[in-house]
């Protein structure tokens, strides 16, 4: 009888008990960027408040709905960098208190130097807004996560469209700071694997206000050129702050009409406050209850990356960041993302692999991958770099 | 002599007129059934002839409806209309929105118990499973549960309501006595429906995203097993169990796999997949009609159920309705 007892005790254990008093206490690190804001060209471009930390802040709330039935207390440190502070001291101050797990809204200068520090081993990073290809391949990290997609998924979300519509004869034309770069290489390579091909490429370095000679400049930029499409490299002039670009002053402004995709215009993207399919209206209400604003993609990643923190640590019953690391890259390991496929990561470089829409400022277009586009694993593995391209070795 | 031949005569006349009232009560049967769908995009519902499987009218019921019951009396037809943050209910013999009842912000989906006294609502985006108390047009009480409660079973007895949330990823199993939680059982990723079996010893729940069924024991509140779907040339990620309907028999299970656009008969001793059969595109919700004949699918992405003949394990018919046709209901 004795023994039935005690069985039955043990057992009473493994289900969730509803009500307890030992709660496990699980605190994620918000990290913030705050930049000095460039001069925009829209003067009506207005700067989104807490961009991402909003979505970490949603992500903390739905844990902590779960972690109400599991016993677990989820809890949310935001901590902005200010333009004269340094990320790598304010995070190896984090690390010197015992805080696991971080998800990460920094520059990449930032990025690079917590990188080389030594604090960096027994943390979690999830990076939520740098899509540098670099970070994924030579660069990566064990230790480090991407809820944000890479400028490769992006550009072949981009193209593999563009291939299912027969537009392949590309002007691509290029921004000049380092961001833009990086699209227009990753979408020489796309364009490369998926049959397309750039006619053209022009660099955009003019540097005076056309509002109000746009029309004849652009006219003259792309006359007599034999294209298609016209694409953007264009990815903002600020980090974090993608409404600063030149994108926007080039369709309609064409010597033939033209259609213009990249930049602004024909955006991918992990997230946009249009797409409402597989659960995307429930998503953007709460979050604009909850926030009073419109959902962005970096608002999307953190929201993504907490969520993963919450899923794992509620799987794993465990705070080891290790044995969390391997329940996240665990094959069977998936989430549910409002993308209609659920999300999961590349064992090979710590992507998360997902869906990536492509929209305009107001609506959404298409979602990539494209049907059609086939993979021997997952048709999400026909986005970004792929296990036999992969430059990443985890140490 | 004549006493024979006007046996068997009257014999022959006894034969015929049991043929006759055999045909006619066949033919009474299936023209009596009429089959609901909730139209989630064009804010109406389909009234579907059982017999010549055609739509016979449209309903304007209220924004994006989607759970979609009858009433025990089969006289009032019952919508969740999710966007107007109420329940529509319809006059079957009129076909007119008879009045509204209270339901809590964004009703999902809904499930009546025997005596048809409450109706247990999902409150979608507020977190909440709502009572109902369906004559008394008010609301008794409010649960709350995990994020985005969805799945909503009733155990054959009425005792126990299992609430499954898309978000949190549990089954919550809620006592009705009590609307207190007694348990949560941890499923895969974004649970969609629960059913009990007809004798109440298993809830099976589907879990879109993890694209499996788990089948739980509802007294030890354990997964006793997991099924997953593979179908040659479609990837994992394509098939997404929802909408599940167990015969009365416990020997056949139907699941509807979404975009797989498949529904999948599943032995219920042997868990083993039998057979998927083509439907349209993302099927989503089934419904048995009363004499287990038929089980009708709704279509969400090709605006059209399936209507699959059980014996055959064939599709019959696609009857087109309107836009993301959502819930089905079917009455006799």
């Amino acid at each position: 009888m004795k023994k039935f007892f005690l069985l039955f005790f043990l057992f009473c254990n493994l289900i969730f008990p509803v009500k307890s008093d030992n709660v496990q206490q699980i605190k994620i690190v918000h990290m913030n960027r705050i930049i000095e804001r460039a001069p925009t060209i829209y003067s009506i471009n207005p700067e989104i408040k807490n961009n991402g930390t909003l979505g970490s802040r949603m992500g903390i709330k739905d844990n902590n709905t779960t972690g109400k039935f599991t016993n677990q207390k989820f809890e949310l440190i935001e901590k902005n960098i200010m333009p004269h502070e340094s990320a790598k001291e304010i995070f190896e101050e984090f690390r010197k208190n015992n805080y696991k797990f971080f998800i990460l809204n920094i520059s990449k200068d930032d990025f690079n130097k917590i990188l080389s520090s030594d604090l960096i081993s027994e943390s979690l990073l999830i990076n939520v807004s740098l899509k540098d290809n670099d970070l994924r391949n030579e660069k990566c990290n064990k230790q480090v996560l991407h809820t944000a997609p890479s400028y490769m998924m992006v550009t072949d979300a981009l193209t593999q469209y563009l291939k299912k519509k027969n537009w392949t004869k590309l002007l691509l034309i290029s921004g000049t700071n380092e961001r833009d770069k990086q699209f227009a290489s990753s979408i020489k390579i796309s364009a490369k694997k998926f049959g397309l091909k750039i006619i053209n490429e022009k660099i955009w370095d003019f540097s005076h206000d056309f509002r109000r000679t746009a029309d004849l400049e652009i006219v003259k930029f792309t006359q007599g050129e034999k294209y298609e499409v016209l694409i953007l490299a264009d990815e903002g002039n600020t980090f974090g702050d993608s409404g600063n670009s030149f994108g926007d002053y080039i369709p309609y402004r064409t010597w033939k009409p033209t259609i213009v995709v990249g930049g602004e215009v024909l955006k991918p993207t992990s997230w946009h406050f249009a797409h409402e399919q597989w659960g995307g209206n429930q998503m953007q209400s709460r979050f604009l209850k909850n926030s009073k604003r419109l959902m962005t993609n970096i608002d999307y990643n953190s929201w993504v990356g907490v969520r993963i923190f919450g899923e794992a640590i509620t799987r794993s019953k465990s705070l080891d960041s290790q044995e969390i690391l391997t329940q996240i890259m665990d094959e069977k390991f998936k989430v549910a993302a409002y993308k209609g496929k659920p999300v999961s990561f590349r064992k090979w470089n710590g992507q998360l692999r997902q869906p990536v829409l492509l929209v305009t400022p107001r609506a959404l277009v298409s979602v990539s991958p494209q049907i059609g586009f086939v993979h021997p694993k997952t048709e999400l593995d026909t986005l970004g770099i792929d296990e036999s391209d992969t430059k990443c070795k985890f140490n | 002599m004549k006493n024979i031949f006007y046996s068997i005569g009257k014999k022959l006349m006894i034969k015929k007129i049991l043929l006759i009232i055999f045909f006619i009560s066949i033919q009474k049967s299936i023209i009596a059934e009429t089959i609901y769908v909730s139209n989630e995009k064009d804010h109406n519902i389909s009234v579907i002839d059982g017999s010549s499987l055609e739509v016979i009218k449209t309903v304007k019921v209220g924004h994006r409806p989607r759970g979609i019951i009858l009433s025990k009396d089969k006289k009032e037809i019952i919508i969740c209309t999710s966007d107007d943050n109420r329940i529509a209910v319809v006059d079957a013999a009129s076909l007119e929105v008879a009045y509204y009842l209270p339901s809590g912000p964004d009703p999902e989906l809904m499930v009546m118990d025997e005596k048809g006294k409450f109706i247990y609502v999902a409150n979608e985006d507020d977190n909440m499973v709502t009572v109902v108390d369906y004559r008394g047009k008010k609301i008794v009480k409010e649960i709350p549960v995990g994020v985005e409660p969805e799945g909503m079973g009733l155990s054959p007895d009425g005792k126990i309501l299992v609430n499954t949330s898309e978000t949190t990823n549990m089954a919550h199993f809620i006592s009705t006595e009590t609307l207190e939680i007694k348990a949560n059982v941890l499923v895969d990723a974004r649970p969609r429906v629960a059913q009990y079996t007809k004798d109440g010893k298993f809830v099976w729940v589907s879990s879109e995203i993890g694209g499996t069924i788990s089948i739980i024991d509802p007294e030890k509140y354990k997964i006793i097993k997991k099924i997953e779907f593979n179908i040659p040339g479609l990837s994992k990620e394509s098939i997404q169990p929802v909408g599940i309907r167990l015969d009365n028999k416990r020997k056949l299970a139907y699941i509807a796999l979404g975009p797989a656009n498949r529904i999948a008969i599943v032995n219920m001793n042997t868990f083993d997949v039998e057979k998927y059969i083509l439907t349209g595109q993302r099927v989503w919700n089934l419904m048995i009609n009363s004499d287990g004949t038929r089980l009708f699918t709704t279509n969400g992405v090709s605006n059209d159920i399936s209507v699959i003949d059980i014996e055959k394990q064939k599709v019959i018919k696609s009857i087109p309705v309107g836009r993301y046709p959502w819930g089905v209901a079917i009455k006799e």
